[in-house]
């Protein structure tokens, strides 16, 4: 099976941003190996890591870096873009960007698999504090408000990986699920987020092991990487974005 | 000559019991036979007051344990209007003994689950607990789930539990006349449409109550022998009677019936204990000062010097009570390890 870099594209998608925190780290990894898909011959990266994710500004249909992360996020970017608005791209891919799947599918996984039940409205209210609850997210939301006929995705950070060092909180009783548990829960957040003009990019279920963690051989590489169960490889991300891209050419 | 009453300590005698004390300096109103200790799970249902000591027992260390909690995100206020965390499981108030019986029957399967459910504007509410879900239910079938969920909640909570807090609220009752089985509240008040053939007033009396509760007590012991059981009397009058009696009077009976009830059960089984939040709250010595200016509802300082006879019974009677020593989480190397990959990752891939 070819990789993604020789699998033959598509047509070229509109002009992509990737926004987001220290997970984009990854996918200019994969971009920078090869092993990105051909997604636009116009992609930019643009966001910050650390403190400073949480030193953007929103107003008028545009992100604005404080002083503490414009540096950051002009390293990041690369070709000046001091600021991000809703309509300069054709689509944007929200990525990772502090909305951590592994905070919300494993104790929703534990509470079903216990015998627990969420009415329709508990749903509703859970799956809208945990989405609008992260800052990225209400961006996301009013870039799809304010521009209509822009593509905005939002790809959620993925599941802890397994045996990886020491999460804080691990959920027992979410082990063992199955894709279709797993995609009833998700179902709540997609029909949630397409409620806000979104569309949520999940993490194959090729990634994931043991019904709520990412397989290791998905584990971040590098230095200090040995401890870290929240960030992915390249070949993650490459995996991601050819979902991505699949989804994109409809 | 000498009497039993000569060697009775203090307490024994309203002089020095009650009458020379302030009422705030009366102590050992409880003689406690169960322990309630740290570390041990302690469940809660009943009427309204048992909110108070789930809570009060949770916030001094104790495990008061939730059943059925609240799902992840669902926090504390939109979770207490979804009735989560309020007892042990979601069942809401149970005001009778006969109430709480059909709740363990159906979680056992000793009972068939009704399958009458009230309706009002297109929403759904189950009669076993129609204010559980503000708004109800979206339909039969969520409504149907939702409380097999809670049936599964009441296994989990009486076979883990060490002991089992149950507050005795009302004797008054409606219920269906057909099948017997006992609403919540009077069909018609919050929920559902009053069918003055089908649906009927039971003031239930001392005999059917104790015998109500015996059985609740077979079943717990069933499931759990080595489940505790401590009762007590909620000291919150009746909202309204349907008895024909003044709603005072109405009040004193059902108190009264249900406290006696729980004496004889004190008195019949060495696993059952009796804690007097009732008298604390509702006798004359207190003067009613525990009560809001309503003279129903208790004040947060009335439980709280409830709570307070609580601990120093428990203690007068097992000594201290020892909490478990917490352990030390590990996740703090593990979070700062993440933190610094983060940047490093950050600056090697976009570093030029």
């Amino acid at each position: 099976m070819p990789s993604p870099a020789e699998q033959v594209s598509a047509a070229p998608l509109p002009s992509l941003c990737i926004f987001g925190d220290s997970h984009i780290a990854s996918v200019k990894q994969a971009l920078d190996a090869g092993l990105l898909p051909y997604v636009t011959d116009h992609l930019e990266f643009w966001g910050a890591y650390g403190p400073a994710f949480r030193q953007f500004e929103f107003q008028d249909n545009t992100v604005l870096p404080r002083k503490d992360a414009a540096e950051m996020v002009a390293m990041i970017n690369g070709l000046g873009r001091e600021v991000l608005r809703g309509d300069a791209f054709a689509a944007y891919l929200f990525y990772g960007a502090r909305l951590r799947i592994a905070d919300f599918l494993p104790p929703m996984l534990a509470t079903l698999r216990q015998g627990g039940h969420l009415s329709a409205a508990v749903r509703h209210r859970v799956v809208r504090r945990f989405l609008e609850g992260r800052k990225s997210y209400r961006i996301a939301q009013q870039f799809a408000r304010t521009n209509p006929g822009v593509s905005v995705t939002f790809a959620p950070a993925p599941l802890l990986t397994l045996g990886v060092g020491l999460p804080e909180k691990t959920w027992p009783e979410a082990e063992g699920a199955s894709a279709g548990e797993r995609a009833e829960v998700l179902g709540w957040l997609d029909a949630e987020a397409a409620a806000d003009g979104i569309t949520l990019l999940h993490q194959p279920e090729e990634t994931i092991v043991e019904g709520c963690w990412t397989d290791p051989r998905f584990a971040a590489t590098g230095p200090g990487s040995e401890e870290d169960p929240v960030h992915k490889s390249p070949e993650f991300a490459a995996l991601m974005l050819t979902r991505y891209r699949a989804l994109q050419a409809g | 000559m000498s009497h039993p009453y000569q060697s009775l300590p203090p307490r024994a005698f309203w002089k020095t019991g009650v009458a020379e004390l302030n009422p705030l300096q009366i102590a050992g109103l409880w003689q406690a036979k169960l322990q309630v200790a740290p570390g041990v799970p302690i469940i809660t249902a009943g009427s309204c007051f048992a909110q108070h000591i789930g809570r009060a027992l949770a916030a001094r260390g104790f495990q008061w344990f939730d059943a059925e909690p609240a799902p992840a995100w669902l926090f504390e206020e939109a979770a207490a209007d979804f009735n989560y965390g309020i007892f042990s499981f979601r069942t809401g108030n149970i005001y009778t003994a006969r109430a709480l019986l059909q709740w363990l029957r159906m979680a056992y399967g000793e009972m068939a689950l009704p399958d009458e459910w009230w309706s009002e504007a297109g929403r759904v509410y189950d009669p076993l607990r129609p204010a559980i879900e503000p708004g109800g239910f979206e339909s039969i079938e969520e409504a149907r789930a939702s409380r097999a969920a809670t049936l599964v909640a009441i296994r989990r909570a009486v076979e883990t539990a060490g002991v089992f807090v149950f507050t005795l609220g009302l004797t008054e009752s409606w219920a269906d006349v057909e099948t017997g089985l006992e609403y919540a509240l009077c069909p018609g008040t919050l929920a559902g449409q009053f069918d003055p053939d089908r649906h009927v007033f039971r003031n239930h009396r001392h005999a059917a109550i104790l015998a109500d509760m015996e059985a609740v007590l077979a079943l717990l012991a069933a499931k759990n022998p080595d489940l505790k059981v401590l009762l007590t009397v909620s000291p919150v009058p009746l909202t309204a009677t349907a008895s024909g009696e003044h709603v005072l009077t109405a009040t004193t009976r059902s108190k009264s019936t249900l406290r006696a009830v729980a004496a004889e059960l004190v008195e019949d089984h060495a696993h059952v204990d009796y804690f007097p939040s009732y008298e604390i709250i509702t006798h004359p010595v207190f003067r009613g000062m525990f009560y809001a200016p309503n003279q129903r509802q208790v004040v947060p300082e009335g439980v709280e010097v409830v709570m307070r006879h609580f601990f120093a019974d428990q203690e007068a009677a097992f000594g201290p009570p020892k909490f478990p020593k917490a352990r030390k989480g590990q996740g703090g190397r593990s979070r700062a390890a993440t933190e610094v990959k983060c940047e490093e990752e950050m600056l090697n891939a976009f570093a030029r």
